[in-house]
């Protein structure tokens, strides 16, 4: 998929990993500069402004973040852009580094910096003066790339800004002004300048609408003191926070590349692919190889769904277009490899050799940024296939089944997620919004949630204690749904030592002085099945002896309670990967001559979003805990959050909890 | 004629057998029924690929260098194999790429596209690229191979064989042939050059076969892959490799490499240091009217690092330093004048300044240990790149660490510590080591005093005072940030010491900017459910901390030493005072554990409602080889045993809410 917007984050990782700009600049002993350098009157007029008050730990703050696009009738489209930041933290140094992307269909006309010190010193930087690099980061290859310009002078107090030029072409006529961001903007405005015949639509995103100041075809907005998005444990991702304006543009000159409502946008990804679905002879002989008729149907399909998921490696390849149209499926089959489109659109193919029609699907892989609220456009980052199976051709019911209401049974599948059966989805794409592509429409349709049941850990343990305060014994955890499928993608393809490394790694969480005897892994290969982890363990001083007593911690696997810190304010709704059920039964035999003395308390907590009960009884020479803790939800809104956080609390408590023993006398 | 054709018979003879030999060494290699064969790789299940073919030919005659790679998948993880990444720079071309995979029925498919060619980055003359594809119909048991030629335009090769890989090695071909032009001409000694090579963590077996005509010559069979692991020393001295070098032909050994070297640097460190009467102005007036040497000495030190020290300071572009008239010093005495310079700089106006004052002082070029241990046998001068002083105070060697931002009188920063230095000289520059710091030098103290309630939450007051290096390096990264910026890493260091839940505001910190005295920090500390229940009984451990070093030994075995950076001390105080109503039935036990190099003590005391705790852990030692581990790691699980321990309080006269059978 296309993933300028979307996978910044991968990509700012990935720098952030690699070597940076100025290590590079220092190591190539050059560094952009100008003599006799002057900042223009516009930004030394912002940094002569008074300094507002931030909280300490803000960076920096945009000062302005100013955007004019101008629509030419020819369809081109200048958006010449000023952004201004005034460093306010050692930590805000790096927005003196700018950078702007762009691509075979984007050019960059004009780029140039300047920096003003507190001291009054000017530097400036100008387009030759910039780096440029690849912004390819999980793909084979893309044309993204962008320009790197770096400003001296970055110190605390520093006023930094840049001034940008894009010209563009684009396949699709819809541009985002984006607002908000990790850091407080104090001025952000917007003009679009379009030719007469043309029209517009501005479509607000996470904020109330804002009339625009409109002179005769000129159209500007402006907003002032946007506050930054918080940083907290398990919120939403940013672009499902954060406010900005889409705006589609109209003419009848681009009537094929535009859009007014998401069946246009369907049809417009539908043109695009036409085609793409042809098989070769090859394709379509190992169709029938791998899906001969004499299976059931629901079996053929699964056979070739499995092909597109396994037999095929991912590896992208996106140039231009290639970002939104997938390769043929011939040349994907014959090469066996392609990404989530790639992956999708011959999964497609092979099934049209068997008569079963499949739809494309559009979806961002991160919840919550397409909603039912959200206006049409292709921000999506991923590919997935929406396959239609006839009535009798299914008998269980399966999660990832969508029921549309002309297309009938749509079985929603993921070739890319190699570890998510088939029938099931991954975390990421349930309770989220996706386009659903038909034959010349389209449609956003919400992809339905896993219940708790199918995504549990069943753990049990059979251990014994020694009077030292020794507890050894075997561990058996069996996974299913979302939470098998991200072990496996941890565990599957580690080696043997590096399985029994994590293993220690997770038990020595939970107590010390711990060694992993053996393990096993069962169904590690057969994702239709629940894994199976088996574990035995020794973990020396497990009980503390305290005098005549022994304490042990009945839970003894297992930590459910999530870090949360009650002394901040909560911003935003918490964010679960899905539903779960996690049910634990441990049972430790007790040390002969030891009987229990006192036992901890049951722990019961019901919200309407989740639910923890737990227990722990003594039958003869046994110490039995059970526990239950399901969450039903994928969110837990943020006026919630006071009774999540006591849930936390009590999970907490409960996983602390002792049971006495005693010597007999 | 006649003679042309003998001539022409002579050549044929003798260089086609060897061009033979040389293209076939570039052919792709036969598919092996063993290639296909292989499922595993020999004692590590699992692995998600096999490397069975390397090859590695340099040849700085023709500044080429040939890399050949056949990799067999094992996993779906493996796959990642069949993605190739050339990396190109500035200067250097590749040639004859070609990749195939051999599916496992070993039928071949020829990658037959064109590489894309991926941007690191470009300007200013620099140019990174590189040459990206996948191989296709790849899947698990599918064997990928890739080979190629790296053409230098106008430099030497890399001149470093890899030895060990990522991946487990079946058979690895390797050839170095020198430059056969004399090394003369081209080459940086107008005498010539020699070629010399340094191994790595290599056995002998791994060492390189000298041939007649200088080249080098290497096979080897079933080499394990490299796999670092936390907490071991620098991987730099563990990965086995070998580097080809050439160096003047007058330096015959090792020994007289370094003593080429310290005396070059005698003499750049004389020169710049000099004879001035700015340094002795400079020393006098710091010295005042002290006698005492040390003393002496003392104030000379608090002197030097008044210098603005601008290795501590953002790095400026040479605009940026025009502008803020910063220069270039050329000797000591411009240092004294202008009152800035490097850390270099500090230290040898330091230097300067104690001869000045008539202290025998010195200049000790130190390598450091952080990246990499020194070895003598490398003949590099980038494994020195810091400067002490070495100054003789009542005929003893203090060695003293000025250019460091913050670092005290006594101390020298860790890196530059149980090292090797070079001492240059006018006749005969000696290596010293540089000793260890020892428990006394690092030493953190953290005093608490905590309340735990009735339901098991506990609120504290934490002080912590660091000492020594425990301060140095907090407040070297303390520099690079703000007072916002200090109390979020301290209160996240803390927070990592303590459980998930609790809840740490620093409020108050004093010495960020000190050097002598302790950096003192106070926080308040609430954990809630600190201490827990059984029936009526509060369950309360007696040591709020984690064992910070647990990480290093939870796993059973090790394949490296583990590696501390330096030695430490913790010496805590801990005083919980528990409800009133509840009394003492079971307190911890004192706990002992030693260790030649290593101690543990932690005593509990019932003081009226109060439980008090004093332990001290002292670790005098850096590096534990593996046949130690297990006694480091048994020393280490008695630590975590005892300060795990917990005082069992209950309710006089109450029965339990849940008893037992």
């Amino acid at each position: 998929m296309n993933n300028k917007q979307s996978f910044m984050w991968r990509v700012q990782a990935v720098l952030k990993k690699g070597i940076s700009a100025i290590v590079l600049l220092f190591l190539a002993g050059v560094w952009p500069v100008k003599a006799g350098a002057s900042a223009p009157d516009w930004l030394r007029n912002l940094a002569q402004q008074p300094a507002k008050h931030y909280p300490d730990d803000v960076d920096a703050v945009v000062l302005l973040d100013e955007g004019e696009t101008t629509v030419k009738d020819n369809g081109e489209i200048v958006t010449h852009s000023k952004i201004v930041y005034r460093i306010l933290r050692p930590e805000g140094k790096d927005y003196a580094e700018f950078h702007v992307g762009f691509d075979n269909e984007t050019k960059l006309s004009y780029l140039h910096g300047w920096s003003i010190t507190a001291k009054g010193l000017e530097y400036e930087a100008k387009d030759k003066d910039a780096f440029e690099r690849s912004t390819s980061t999980y793909e084979i290859y893309s044309d993204d790339k962008e320009k790197i310009l770096l400003l001296p002078g970055a110190d605390v107090g520093t006023v930094v800004g840049f001034e940008v030029e894009h010209k563009e072409r684009p396949y699709v006529f819809q541009t985002e002004w984006g607002i908000q961001g990790r850091i407080p903007v104090e001025r952000s405005h917007f003009t679009l300048h379009l030719p007469p015949s043309w029209e517009y639509r501005a479509d607000w995103v996470n904020h109330g609408d804002v009339e625009p100041a409109i002179t005769g075809n000129t159209y500007s907005w402006e907003l002032t003191d946007v506050p930054r998005i918080e940083k907290e444990y398990k919120r939403p991702p940013d672009e499902a926070l954060a406010s900005r304006i889409l705006i589609t543009f109209y003419s009848e000159k681009i009537r094929k590349q535009t859009y007014k409502s998401w069946a246009e946008v369907g049809a417009w990804d539908a043109q695009l692919t036409e085609g793409t679905r042809d098989p070769s002879p090859a394709l379509q002989q190992k169709a029938q190889e791998l899906a001969p008729a004499s299976l059931p149907l629901l079996e053929r399909v699964r056979a070739l769904a499995r092909f597109a998921q396994h037999d095929i490696r991912y590896a992208a390849i996106e140039i231009g277009i290639g970002g939104f149209r997938p390769h043929p499926a011939a040349e994907i089959f014959t090469h066996r490899y392609g990404d989530c489109k790639d992956k999708a659109t011959l999964l497609a193919a092979m099934l049209a050799q068997i008569g079963v029609k499949s739809y494309s699907m559009l979806i961002h892989t991160a919840r919550g940024i397409y909603t039912e609220k959200s206006p049409p456009s292709i921000g999506f980052n991923h590919a997935i296939l929406a396959i239609q199976l006839p009535d009798a051709s299914f008998t269980q019911a399966l999660p990832a089944l969508y029921e549309h209401p002309k297309l009938g049974h749509l079985l929603i599948f993921d070739p890319t997620s190699e570890s998510v059966p088939f029938g099931q989805l991954p975390e990421y794409e349930q309770d989220s919004y996706a386009l659903l592509v038909t034959d010349h429409s389209g449609e956003l349709i919400h992809l339905p949630v896993s219940r708790p049941e199918s995504n549990e850990v069943v753990r049990t343990a059979k251990l014994k204690l020694s009077p030292e305060g020794t507890l050894q014994g075997e561990v058996q955890e069996v996974l299913s749904g979302y939470i098998a499928a991200n072990a496996r993608r941890f565990l599957r393809d580690e080696t043997q030592k590096d399985r029994k490394k994590m293993i220690e790694h997770f038990l020595g969480h939970m107590m010390s002085n711990v060694q992993v005897d053996s393990f096993d892994l069962a169904n590690a290969d057969d994702i239709d099945k629940d894994l199976i982890v088996r574990y035995k363990f020794t973990a020396e001083h497990y009980a503390k002896s305290a005098g005549p007593l022994l304490l042990v911690r009945p839970r003894v696997v297992g930590e459910n309670a999530n870090r949360f810190d009650p002394s901040k304010p909560r911003h935003y709704a918490y964010e679960l990967d899905a539903p779960f059920l996690n049910t634990d039964t441990v049972e430790i035999t007790l040390p002969d001559g030891f009987k229990v003395d006192e036992l901890p308390d049951a722990a019961k907590a019901s919200y309407g979003f989740g639910e923890y009960t737990s227990k722990t009884e003594a039958a003869g020479n046994v110490l039995k805990y059970t526990r239950e803790y399901k969450m039903s939800t994928t969110l837990v809104p943020v006026d919630h959050i006071d009774q999540l956080r006591k849930l936390f609390s009590e999970i907490t408590s409960d996983e602390k909890n002792m049971a006495v023993l005693k010597r007999a006398p | 004629m006649m003679r042309f054709l003998r001539y022409s018979f002579l050549w044929f003879c003798v260089a086609t057998p060897s061009l033979c030999c040389a293209q076939q060494k570039e052919d792709w290699q036969p598919i092996t029924q063993e290639d296909l064969r292989i499922k595993e790789v020999p004692g590590d299940p699992g692995a998600a690929a096999i490397q069975l073919y390397y090859a590695n030919y340099i040849d700085d005659s023709t500044q080429t260098e040939f890399e050949y790679r056949r990799i067999k998948i094992l996993t779906e993880k493996g796959k990642k194999w069949a993605d190739v990444e050339i990396p190109v720079r500035t200067g250097l071309s590749i040639k004859d790429l070609k990749a195939r995979t051999i599916k496992p029925d070993g039928s071949i498919v020829d990658f037959s596209g064109k590489p894309f060619e991926k941007t690191i980055l470009k300007g200013h003359g620099i140019k990174l690229l590189v040459k990206a594809f996948a191989l296709p119909d790849v899947g698990v048991g599918s064997i990928v191979e890739c080979k190629y030629k790296q053409v230098y335009e106008s430099d030497f090769t890399s001149d470093n064989w890899v030895i060990q890989h990522n991946l487990f090695t079946v058979k690895e071909e390797f050839t170095f042939k020198p430059y056969d032009g004399g090394l003369r001409g081209r080459y940086f000694y107008e005498q010539g050059a020699r070629l010399a090579w340094v191994g790595r963590s290599i056995t002998k077996e791994q060492q390189p076969r000298m041939e007649k005509n200088n080249n080098a010559q290497l096979e080897l069979h079933n080499v394990p892959g490299f796999e670092p692991e936390e907490h071991m020393p620098p991987e730099k001295n563990y990965q086995a490799a070998v580097h080809f070098f050439y160096i003047n032909p007058e330096i015959k050994t090792t020994d007289g490499y370094w003593e080429f070297v310290g005396k070059r640097w005698y003499e750049l460190f004389e020169r710049f240091i000099g004879d001035h009467k700015e340094t002795k102005q400079a020393a006098m007036e710091a010295i005042g009217n002290e006698s005492d040497p040390e003393k002496k000495l003392r104030k000379l030190y608090v002197r030097a690092q008044q210098i603005r020290n601008l290795s501590y300071e953002r790095e400026r572009s040479e605009e940026e330093r025009q502008k803020e008239k910063l220069k270039a010093n050329e000797g000591v005495a411009e240092i004294i004048k202008r009152g800035y310079g490097d850390k270099w700089d500090v230290v040898l106006a330091f230097v300067g300044m104690a001869r000045a004052a008539g202290f025998d002082a010195s200049v000790l070029v130190v390598s450091n240990r952080e990246e990499e241990f020194f070895s003598k046998e490398v003949l590099s001068t980038r494994q020195l790149d810091s400067l002490i002083a070495d100054v003789k105070v009542n005929g003893k060697d203090v060695y003293l660490d000025p250019g460091t931002k913050f670092c005290p009188f006594w101390l020298v920063r860790w890196m530059s510590t149980s090292t090797q230095a070079l001492k240059p000289d006018k006749k005969t520059p000696t290596f010293i080591s540089i000793p260890a710091g020892m428990v006394d030098k690092a030493i953190t103290r953290r005093s608490v005093n905590a309340t735990v309630d009735a339901e098991g939450s506990l609120k504290a007051d934490l002080v912590i005072k660091f000492e020594g290096t425990e301060a140095l390096e907090r407040r070297l990264a303390a520099a690079q940030t703000d007072e916002a910026g200090r109390k979020k890493e301290m209160e996240d260091e803390v927070k990592s010491w303590l459980s998930d839940t609790a809840v740490v505001k620093m409020l108050d910190a004093q010495g960020w900017e000190e050097t002598n005295e302790p950096l003192s920090l106070h926080f308040s500390i609430e954990v809630a459910g600190y201490a827990s229940s059984a029936g009526k009984r509060l369950v309360v451990p007696s040591y709020l901390f984690r064992v910070k070093q647990k990480d290093a030994f939870a796993h059973a075995d090790r394949k490296y030493p583990v590696y501390f950076p330096y030695a430490f001390s913790e010496i805590d105080s801990i005083n919980i005072a528990f409800p009133a109503d509840r009394t003492m039935e079971s307190a911890p036990q004192n706990q002992d554990a030693g260790l030649p190099f290593a101690s543990y003590r932690n005593v509990t005391t019932v003081q009226g409602n109060h439980l008090v705790t004093q332990r001290v852990l002292e670790l005098n030692g850096i590096y534990f080889p593996v046949t130690k581990y297990s006694d480091v790691k048994a020393f280490f699980n008695k630590v975590q045993a005892g300060d795990e321990q917990q005082a069992v309080l209950h309710v006089e006269g109450t029965s339990s809410a849940q008893k037992g059978n």
